[in-house]
């Protein structure tokens, strides 16, 4: 079942039964596998938004470390913008590396505490090719005040920004190479509730203006009806359900989904539907 | 505008930094020091106690104590220094690429490290040393082989905290290579640890020269080192208690500052701990 309509050729992600087996148990001791993901397939074309959902454990993270190519996968095909990204090498894996790029959970280890977050977000500019330090300051400046932060703070060390704060710088380091997707990793679970908001609206509209695909994955489901078109729930990872969010968490088919919906917390009196369908 | 010192972040460091300093000092500055020529002998003054001509009095050649002393910080300071930074260099280049490159590489070079551990350090450093041929070179030498597996150790497991973080992965996803990403992502966040270590490893250094030289395997007599100075000593306990006890002294503070500073270091070193 594909998500989107259109041919393979025009989508910018294709997954086809992507399998991934940690070995389980060690030297003394001999513990099951566990498969992290099962026969996953999805299609993501361009300038899509896709919402990942599952509980801790569903596979979902080690999918999205998969399409980055951090971990790798042991059976089934991933292709992006129609190249198997297994068989990236040399200038092809650079291109994949530019055009791909994560915005992790963490906002605490996202940046190296010995460097400024100047000098963290500079770096993309550093390995596209750009060196002149006047014109990479420039940009980290312009690209600090477009996610919503104060253009000085590319002095400041990681330690002297709030949780909300380093979101947006790192959401910054990951615009600078301009990619043509991101991944976001719960970029908001580690965020109390109301800067979650903000750096969701940010999303919003950098989408508006910088024009990225998205993958978002998260175990929040009000937060993938508000961000995303497209939704899948993972399930020990295995795929259980698919479609428009709107219609998956309006009308769920698996026990599973209808499980997630159910347990989403209530926000004053109601459930998470009205948020899905505005 | 003057600031409040920051005590419980700098304390110690301001406390032991001018004794590490006077001790580097008395090194560089012995022969202008020094009050006598430590090799200068004096029969008729041997075995002096402490008093107004030789502060420390004489040793059993009648070569004033002080001086000596002083001249022998020099032995003790080099081979520390030199043994520190092959142990310091060797250990965290095994460490990081052990950290780093994982599985086979890693476990090859950390079983080797771990066989190194087994012997105990004394032991290994009289096993070096006798094939090695005794001097102050192959002291230094020997020491520094000694500290390799713990600043290997040290090093991987920072190393290996390092590698989880998602700065490291954000920085492969950016195009990294593999030595930028030691250089840069790895490498600075090692190197306090490392430092702190170092400070440590460099007491442990003056105290093992000290054992080898004490073992006459060290720097060679007449050339004083407080190792064979103790055990010059030893022969005289009862009569001239101070031909061991002053050198004994100098030890002691060497390597007690040294490891306060250690931990001074770390405190200052933490970039987490705000002014």
């Amino acid at each position: 079942m594909r998500i989107a309509a259109g041919t393979p050729e025009a989508m910018l992600l294709v997954a086809k039964n992507l399998s991934r087996t940690f070995r389980g148990g060690g030297m003394l001791r001999r513990g099951g596998d566990v498969r992290a993901l099962n026969d996953v397939s999805f299609n993501l074309a361009e300038n899509q938004t896709l919402g990942i959902v599952g509980e801790s454990g569903s596979g979902k993270s080690t999918l999205l470390r998969v399409i980055l190519r951090l971990t790798p996968y042991d059976s089934g095909n991933l292709a992006f913008d129609g190249a198997e990204v297994a068989s990236l090498t040399g200038t092809a894996l650079k291109d994949l590396r530019r055009r791909v790029q994560p915005v992790f959970q963490d906002p605490y280890a996202t940046f190296n505490p010995r460097f400024s977050i100047g000098s963290s977000i500079g770096l993309g500019f550093e390995l596209l090719g750009e060196h002149r330090r006047q014109d990479v300051r420039e940009e980290v400046r312009r690209l600090l005040d477009d996610v919503g932060l104060d253009p000085d703070l590319e002095r400041a060390l990681p330690h002297e920004l709030s949780g909300g704060q380093r979101q947006r710088a790192a959401i910054a380091r990951a615009l600078a190479v301009r990619p043509d997707l991101l991944l976001l990793d719960e970029p908001t679970s580690a965020l109390d509730v109301s800067v979650q908001a903000q750096v969701l609206n940010l999303f919003k509209d950098l989408r508006r203006r910088y024009g990225f695909s998205l993958i978002l994955v998260t175990h929040d489901l009000p937060v993938v009806g508000f961000m995303c078109e497209h939704l899948l729930v993972m399930k020990s990872g295995e795929v259980v359900e698919r479609g428009a969010t709107a219609t998956v968490i309006g009308n769920p088919v698996s026990e599973y989904t209808r499980t997630l919906i159910d347990s989403a917390p209530e926000v004053s009196g109601t459930k998470t539907q009205p948020v899905a369908r505005p | 505008m003057i600031r409040r010192l920051n005590w419980r972040r700098y304390g110690l460091v301001v406390v032991t930094l001018p004794v590490v300093a006077m001790v580097f000092l008395a090194a560089a500055l012995a022969p202008f020091i020094a009050p006598y020529d430590p090799f200068e002998l004096d029969v008729l003054m041997m075995l002096q106690g402490p008093g107004a001509d030789h502060l420390l009095g004489t040793d059993e050649l009648g070569r004033d104590i002080l001086s000596r002393v002083i001249h022998a910080s020099r032995v003790s300071i080099v081979v520390g220094l030199v043994a520190v930074a092959i142990g310091a260099t060797g250990g965290t280049l095994i460490g990081v690429l052990a950290a780093h490159f994982g599985g086979a590489v890693d476990s090859v070079l950390m079983r080797f490290m771990e066989i190194v551990f087994c012997f105990p350090a004394i032991l290994l450093a009289v096993i070096l040393m006798a094939n090695l041929g005794t001097s102050v070179l192959n002291a230094m030498l020997a020491i520094g082989i000694i500290f390799i597996p713990g600043f290997a150790r040290l090093t991987r497991a920072v190393a290996q905290t390092v590698q989880r973080q998602s700065f490291l992965e954000a920085a492969i996803c950016l195009g990294m290579g593999p030595v930028r990403l030691i250089t840069r992502e790895i490498l600075p966040n090692v190197i306090g640890p490392v430092l702190v270590e170092a400070a440590v490893a460099f007491s442990y250094a003056v105290l093992l020269e000290s054992a080898l030289s004490f073992l006459g395997l060290g720097a060679q007599p007449p050339e004083p080192s407080w190792g064979n100075m103790i055990n010059t000593g030893r022969g005289f306990i009862d009569q001239a208690p101070w031909i061991s006890l002053a050198p004994g002294a100098a030890l002691f503070v060497t390597v007690f500052s040294f490891n306060l500073l250690g931990d001074g270091l770390r405190d200052v070193l933490d970039p987490k701990l705000h002014d």
